[in-house]
């Protein structure tokens, strides 16, 4: 019947395998706040050193939902569940309205004076 | 006066439906619909109409069915490609040649209901026959996308098919050894999924399906999956597990498809990926 | 003698199938080979998790918002006018392409995010593999050296094609950017939106090389995507916090209520909604430079 085969001598990662299931599963409050931090910090929210041009031993990578598990020694899925709450969580809801201001500010800027506008103005867009 | 050829227009039309990327474009008799629901039905919609094309086309690729991963399917497996196709055949037909058409929209009107059976209108058309999974299956291409133009152009009708595709050869010996078909064999009705039937002398009867089943399949994390995980936080009393629901990777992954709904509304093909109908085109390297 | 031919074949194969791309919309085109992914990606995002068997990533880069919304006063203009997905049609016409003329399986690349953020490829890796740009310090953008800032799509295929090779030089950061941080110690970017003062966006360079980056990617979310999935998700937990059923009434039928909806109903056009440290960036910048 018809349906996929691995190819002769391909290597296949199975998802599942690797506990990366897909679906409703809601993360216990505790356990989120408990472990937010680690997980935030482990994951893509804030990037450092991406820059595939540094060396090697400076350049950074997020981890993937299962390695964070294997580190905090907490379920996968309770780790997506985490990752994904906290990228949301991240900022209150004001700092959607604080991004508004910081691009008519910065638009303005540019339109006024250029670049060489954001060298001469005391504070930068963002804090205008 | 001349007299219009309406074999050369029917046979351009359909050549520019070709050429626009349909796999297949026939006309179908809009009468073989007049027993659809009241409002339903082609002259419901254009009361003009005389004939309804229908073409067929923009199956997923070969490389998307081979893939194991699920979230390829449901984040790129579906398309209205279609829907432009219809869209660009009606203009065309009304610009070029002075009669109404219309492309009729896939999307559903109040009640949740579409405006016109796309696949009725495929069967009456000769596009593809019926099958026990529930898409309609062209012979050649399997598994297609629809559009429907209705207009009022008096085209010669195409008529439908006398083989039915299904069931296909392949699952009529698989029900004959093991009383089961590919599409039941993978989503049985009695074990948690949504089809059940039978084969008797080589046609499919008895059918069964769990139409809210696969409908919570298809649009798995798309407008039903945003409306259960809003119940659910809707029920939920405490604040805290609310906003675990609503900022959750579930919730998230509805409004992606929401906004995406071109390529992502179709979120389950496991029926069809088994389908043995039109697969040779997935024979590939 | 027979290496050679079977060379020029696949040259001509592969120039072949980018054609279809830059016919098919694509700006430009570039091929990575997707072995290259495995030791900058972790298991579960490498293109062999997505196509078994695959022998090549081909990736299509296209521009944003036309030179004219650039000079728009009203910057709001290309929140709606940011992208048209031509690099994403692209990957479908070659993936079609490929199957129908040479054979073998191909399918475009998911982009679309399918864990929170997370998409299952990464198609800015994609590209810096491809060697159609290099990475930014503004916000990990790929920076085109012709053409600045693209989007990127990719076809997954089986097909054996000449794969092209990371660029040997860093785009960013530009001479002028250089300049203006050895006198400032900033760039153009990081001058414009500051990690340090509530931005998105810091750096340090040595003699015009990157030493080190950081861009805070959930702000820059709040911006990128000020209306749409995010800030209607925030309003929708808002709502359901509120007692108060006039004020629950406010927040449903605001402004930003509807403007949320709206930009998930044409996130189409709308799914790229800050543009500020490009503005700034001085490359691909005399592109837009029209009559």
């Amino acid at each position: 019947m018809s349906g996929w085969e691995p190819r002769a001598g391909v290597a296949v990662t199975n998802p599942i395998e690797r506990g990366e299931v897909t679906g409703f599963h809601v993360v216990d409050p505790e356990v989120y706040h408990k472990h937010r931090a680690v997980v935030v910090r482990l994951a893509n929210s804030h990037q450092y050193n991406r820059n595939e041009f540094l060396d090697e031993e400076v350049r950074q990578r997020a981890l993937s939902d299962v390695e964070i598990a294997e580190i905090v020694g907490i379920d996968v899925r309770d780790v997506t569940e985490i990752r994904a709450v906290a990228e949301h969580d991240e900022y209150p809801i004001e700092e959607y309205e604080a991004s508004a201001r910081f691009k008519d500010a910065a638009a303005a800027s540019y339109l006024e004076g250029g670049v060489a506008k954001l060298y001469r103005d005391e504070k930068p867009p963002t804090r205008q | 006066m001349t007299d219009t050829n309406w074999g050369q227009v029917k046979g351009d039309l359909v050549g520019l439906a070709l050429k626009r990327g349909a796999s297949i474009a026939r006309v179908g008799d809009p009468a073989l619909l007049d027993s659809a629901p009241a409002g339903m039905r082609p002259a419901d919609l254009l009361p003009q109409v005389r004939s309804m094309i229908v073409v067929g086309g923009s199956e997923p690729r070969a490389g998307e069915w081979a893939s194991p991963r699920s979230e390829v399917m449901e984040t790129v497996g579906t398309a209205d490609r279609m829907t432009l196709v219809g869209s660009n055949l009606a203009r065309h037909i009304e610009d070029s040649l002075g009669y109404y058409a219309m492309g009729v929209p896939p999307s559903t009107d109040e009640g949740n209901r579409p405006f016109l059976n796309f696949e009725s209108a495929a069967v009456a058309s000769g596009v593809g026959s019926e099958s026990l999974a529930g898409p309609v299956l062209n012979a050649d291409h399997g598994f297609m996308y629809l559009g429907v133009v209705l207009t009022s152009l008096p085209l010669a009708f195409d008529a439908p098919i006398v083989d039915a595709a299904c069931p296909a050869p392949a699952c009529v010996e698989m029900w004959n050894e093991s009383g089961t078909t590919p599409c039941l064999s993978v989503c049985p009705i009695d074990g948690g999924g949504c089809l059940g039937g039978e084969l008797v002398d080589g046609s499919f009867i008895n059918r069964r399906y769990d139409a809210d089943r696969c409908r919570d399949r298809v649009y798995h994390y798309w407008v039903p999956g945003y409306q259960a995980a809003l119940e659910r936080a809707l029920d939920e009393p405490d604040s805290g597990k609310r906003k675990m629901i609503l900022y959750g990777s579930f919730m998230t992954r509805t409004m992606w498809s929401i906004t995406y709904s071109n390529v992502s509304q179709g979120q389950c093909f496991e029926c069809m990926r088994v389908c043995p109908v039109g697969n040779r085109e997935r024979e590939l390297l | 003698m027979g290496d050679v031919a079977v060379d020029a074949e696949l040259e001509s194969v592969t120039d072949q199938v980018k054609e279809v791309g830059l016919s098919g919309g694509a700006t430009v085109v570039g091929i990575a080979d997707p072995k290259a992914f495995n030791d900058l990606v972790p298991v579960g995002h490498r293109p062999e998790d997505l196509m078994p068997g695959v022998r090549s990533v081909v990736v299509a880069g296209s521009l944003g918002p036309t030179s004219a919304a650039w000079q728009s006063p009203n910057r709001r203009l290309m929140e709606i006018t940011g992208y048209d997905f031509r690099e994403n049609v692209a990957t479908i016409v070659m993936a079609e392409h490929i199957e129908k003329v040479h054979g073998y399986q191909a399918m475009q690349a998911p982009t679309l995010p399918t864990s929170g953020q997370y998409p299952p490829m990464s198609m800015m890796l994609a590209a810096v593999l491809a060697g159609l740009g290099t990475r930014a310090i503004a916000a990990n953008i790929i920076l085109h050296p012709e053409f600045g800032l693209m989007y990127y799509a990719a076809t997954l295929t089986t097909m054996p094609l000449l794969p092209d090779h990371q660029m040997e030089e860093n785009v960013c950061p530009a001479r002028s950017c250089t300049l203006l941080y050895e006198k400032t110690g900033k760039t153009p970017c990081m001058a414009v939106c500051p990690a340090e003062e509530g931005g998105c966006i810091d750096a340090t360079l040595d003699d015009g090389v990157i030493t080190s980056s950081y861009f805070n990617r959930e702000r820059c979310s709040t911006r990128a995507m000020n209306f749409g999935i995010r800030g209607h998700l925030k309003q929708v937990q808002l709502v359901t916090d509120m007692q108060d059923r006039e004020e629950r009434k406010t927040v449903i039928h605001s402004d930003d209520f509807e403007r949320n909806l709206a930009s998930i109903g044409r996130y189409k056009e709308s799914v790229a909604q800050c543009f500020e440290c490009m503005r700034v960036c001085p490359v691909g910048r005399n592109r837009r430079k029209l009559k």
